[in-house]
């Protein structure tokens, strides 16, 4: 009964862990722009460990990287099918090429 | 520092953590770590120095046949029954696949294998596949393919089972059938659920089917039989609905509908006849669900059941007395009743079927217009119109409420619709509305109108517009009357001690025959006639008034017994009466001098007068001709008699006048049609101008073609047409 309650709790919130142990909390809903994620997560009677825990650990994600990441979840959820103009999504330049591989990785 | 560049990997120790992934998926053990196995994927494709994307794939399809063969070992020694065993492997396999597909090696489907995929030509099939595809086709070449005949066998015995009416663990064969359709969705066509599994569902049902339906009927009858297979074809349905794809769901109807129904159609055509004899309604009503369902099954229902109707029809009219006279009510309403039956079968049986609706009207046209009584004259609607005139005429002995007059009337209008001569009926019943407005018998104007109205609604406005004008003709008199009155007021005249009103009618209206012998007005009214005459003809001008005498009525008192009676008599016996107020004793010659009716009116209006016992016929030996005097002994019950009703009923010789006014109508129409026809054709063959006047009077009455050629040589004798010259059967437009 407690594991359904704690279930239902964090149903809609996610951890990810960035390769340096460093925790996000965020929203499930937010985190399905990317599609590896999403596959974790999404399946109905799904057997991964991820889905049951709601957290993912990223052993090759580094944390500023992460944090770009999940900037642009929420980046994208706000603006899609959004009818005014789109602000800059300001991206540190230190950051790029690994975010470009993560991006790639995530299938984001 | 991320390490999602490219490095170098050990395969086989990278391999070995993915296959214990794999194997706890595949077989839904315990939880995995997917990020685990998403980021060894990732790391073995982009792998220094070259990516390890084609021995990955390589060794997942060894895991899997391995794997799948393993679980094939499984299946075959199980002790639970082979089905189920079947089923559990199956589901965990595939839910596994997928998970594999989308989760696992999402990364290596979407960027190696989909190119791979892309790069083969077009029209070769691939022999790289997504992960998932290549698991169910892993499990379908080793697996599937060695244990298919038993596994469709056992399905089959459940899916029997389930027929005979045992209950069946039904979710195993709907999960079955399903895991057909997946297996089937990796190659193009749906070998394995259409081949195997389809056909041989349907050719068990209809072999079953077949065998049932022969032993059914012969043991149970046709009656139960139909009730039976009604729902067997439920049961069917919904069994499909569970065991087989939507995509067979048409092909079992059809096999259904041919087994159960179209082996066994004649039958149940066959004892249609006899349902209807016994009225047993609810049967035909089965009868006509299940023949409805196959092509042509109704077609010789139809026939039978209109031959039927029809031999109903005209025993009934046998079966009324008088041929030759027969009763207006009875007549229709033997009709009526026939109609109502059948029309109410037709509703409670065959569901309002338009097709039987149709040959109803048929039967009942055949019924109304070739029967017994009619043969070869045109006495329906005489009789249709007759019986209006009785519905529709005062002093009736049975006082309908307006709601139940209304009924008939509509009634009368559905026959009238079956009527072929139809311009038979307007005329009756235009004589006898026109008697019923003159001597005011009618029930109520509201009835009339309503007639009228479903009469327009039959057979269009010009049909009716002459009724109409009787009705306009009828209140513009009441009007002209007061009118008159007042002219006489003004004038100060007077026209005696008479009460005198008049009726002005349009002479085109009304199908009133004009007098045929000249008479005398008694002088009494000589002064009330011309009166009128000088206030109509100031009103308007250029109006000729024809007095109708023989049609007037008068109320007159008398004083020549004891008690004064009122007697309402028509005019003529009108002119008789009066004069024997100057005199006791009349001859007929007398009669006649003064009257100046013709020899039969006179003989008709004092035999009347006779059997009203008003006058006597004194028995006189020396004169030729007859005496007749007052009848002072005059005694009756009531103080008001009518003398003039046995002048008014119809006479045979009338009746025949009606027919003669009839054809020479049609005549008139017919060489009007032709014309018309010819103005706009200018030219046209005989066959051809023959074929066009039938058409176009067919909504009045059926012509037949002596009279019309009969009309085409008058016309030609009057120059509206000619012959063309040279050609035998042409005719040209003047």
């Amino acid at each position: 009964m407690s594991n359904e309650s704690e279930n239902d709790l964090n149903s809609d919130v996610l951890r990810l862990y960035s390769s340096s142990g460093h925790e996000f909390v965020l929203s499930r809903k937010m985190s399905y722009v990317s599609g590896t994620i999403k596959s974790m997560l999404n399946a109905d009677n799904s057997n991964f460990m991820e889905d049951k825990l709601s957290e993912i650990k990223f052993r090759e994600i580094s944390t500023p990287v992460l944090e770009k990441v999940i900037q642009y979840f929420y980046f994208k959820n706000k603006y899609t099918n959004s009818t005014s103009d789109l602000p800059e999504f300001q991206i540190n330049e230190k950051i790029v090429v690994d975010l470009l591989l993560s991006a790639h990785f995530l299938d984001t | 520092m991320t390490s999602l560049l490219r490095k170098t990997v050990d395969f086989d120790e990278t391999w070995d953590s993915i296959a214990k992934g794999m194997y706890s998926l595949l077989t839904g053990t315990k939880s995995v770590s997917a990020i685990g196995l998403v980021e060894d994927v990732y790391n073995l494709c982009v792998a220094q120095p070259h990516p390890h994307c084609e021995p990955l794939y390589e060794n997942i399809k060894k895991f899997f046949e391995s794997h799948v063969d393993q679980l094939l070992q499984e299946i075959l020694e199980t002790k639970s029954d082979t089905i189920s065993e079947y089923l559990k492997q199956w589901k965990k396999f595939s839910t596994g696949c997928q998970y594999c597909n989308s989760t696992v090696f999402r990364y290596l489907n979407q960027n190696w294998i989909h190119k791979k995929i892309n790069d083969k030509k077009f029209g070769q099939p691939p022999d790289i596949h997504e992960i998932q595809t290549l698991g169910l086709i892993t499990w379908k070449e080793r697996l599937y393919s060695k244990i298919k005949s038993r596994v469709l066998n056992c399905v089959e015995i459940l899916i029997q089972k389930d027929r005979d009416g045992e209950l069946v663990q039904y979710s195993h064969i709907t999960q079955f059938m399903e895991s057909l359709i997946k297996l089937d969705s990796v190659d193009r066509d749906k070998f394995l659920y259409k081949r195997e599994y389809e056909t041989a569902y349907l050719d068990n049902t209809a072999q079953f089917y077949s065998r049932e339906s022969t032993s059914f009927i012969s043991s149970s009858g046709i009656s139960a039989y139909m009730k039976k297979a009604e729902t067997r074809i439920e049961e069917e349905y919904h069994r499909a609905q569970k065991y087989l794809n939507q995509s067979s769901h048409d092909k079992l109807r059809r096999i259904m509908d041919q087994v159960l129904i179209e082996r066994h159609k004649e039958l149940l055509q066959s004892e249609c006849i006899n349902y209807l004899k016994d009225e047993k309604l609810d049967e035909i009503h089965h009868m006509y669900k299940l023949l409805s369902r196959i092509e042509g099954g109704l077609t010789p229902v139809l026939t039978t059941v209109q031959n039927y109707i029809q031999h109903v029809g005209f025993e009934a009219i046998q079966s009324i007395p008088d041929k030759n006279n027969p009763e207006p009510k009875i007549y229709v309403e033997t009709l009526l009743r026939i109609y109502l039956q059948f029309s109410s079968i037709i509703k409670r049986s065959f569901n309002n079927d338009v097709s039987f609706i149709t040959i109803l009207d048929l039967a009942c046209h055949k019924i109304f217009n070739q029967n017994h009584i009619t043969k070869n004259t045109t006495k329906s609607p005489e009789l249709l119109a007759k019986y209006c005139d009785i519905l529709l005429k005062k002093g009736n002995k049975q006082q309908l409420e307006e709601a139940e007059l209304e009924e008939k009337l509509s009634q009368v209008i559905v026959l009238f619709k079956y009527v072929d001569d139809k311009d038979v009926f307007q005329k009756f019943y235009s004589k006898m509305l026109s008697r019923r407005l003159i001597n005011a018998t009618s029930v109520s104007d509201d009835i009339e109108k309503f007639m009228i109205t479903g009469l327009k609604q039959a057979c269009g406005y010009e049909y009716t517009s002459k009724f109409n004008r009787m009705f306009t003709d009828i209140t513009l008199s009441t009007e002209t009357n007061e009118q008159f009155k007042q002219f006489l007021t003004s004038k100060n005249a007077s026209i005696g001690k008479i009460d005198f009103s008049i009726l002005v009618l349009t002479s085109g209206s009304w199908s009133l025959h004009s007098q045929t012998s000249s008479f005398i007005v008694p002088s009494e009214l000589t002064l009330c006639i011309s009166a009128f005459q000088e206030f109509y003809h100031s009103q308007h001008q250029g109006r000729k008034l024809n007095w109708l005498h023989h049609l007037c009525k008068a109320d007159v008192k008398s004083n020549f017994t004891k008690r004064s009676y009122d007697f309402q008599v028509t005019n003529f016996q009108l002119g008789i009466l009066l004069l024997f107020n100057n005199q006791d004793t009349i001859t007929s010659d007398e009669i006649t001098k003064f009257t100046n009716l013709n020899e039969h009116e006179l003989s008709r209006t004092v035999q009347s007068l006779i059997e009203a016992k008003l006058i006597l016929n004194k028995k006189n030996p020396d004169s030729a001709s007859q005496e007749y005097q007052v009848n002072t002994a005059y005694i009756n019950k009531r103080l008001k008699v009518k003398v003039s009703s046995s002048l008014q009923k119809e006479t045979p010789s009338q009746t025949e006048d009606t027919y003669k006014g009839i054809d020479e109508d049609r005549k008139l129409y017919l060489q009007a049609t032709i014309v018309r026809i010819m103005k706009a054709r200018k030219t046209m063959n005989h066959v051809a101008l023959i074929q066009e006047v039938i058409e176009h009077s067919r909504l009045r009455f059926q012509p037949n073609i002596p009279m019309i050629k009969k009309c085409i040589e008058q016309l030609i004798e009057k120059e509206y047409i000619q012959r063309a010259e040279g050609e035998s059967d042409k005719y040209l437009y003047l």
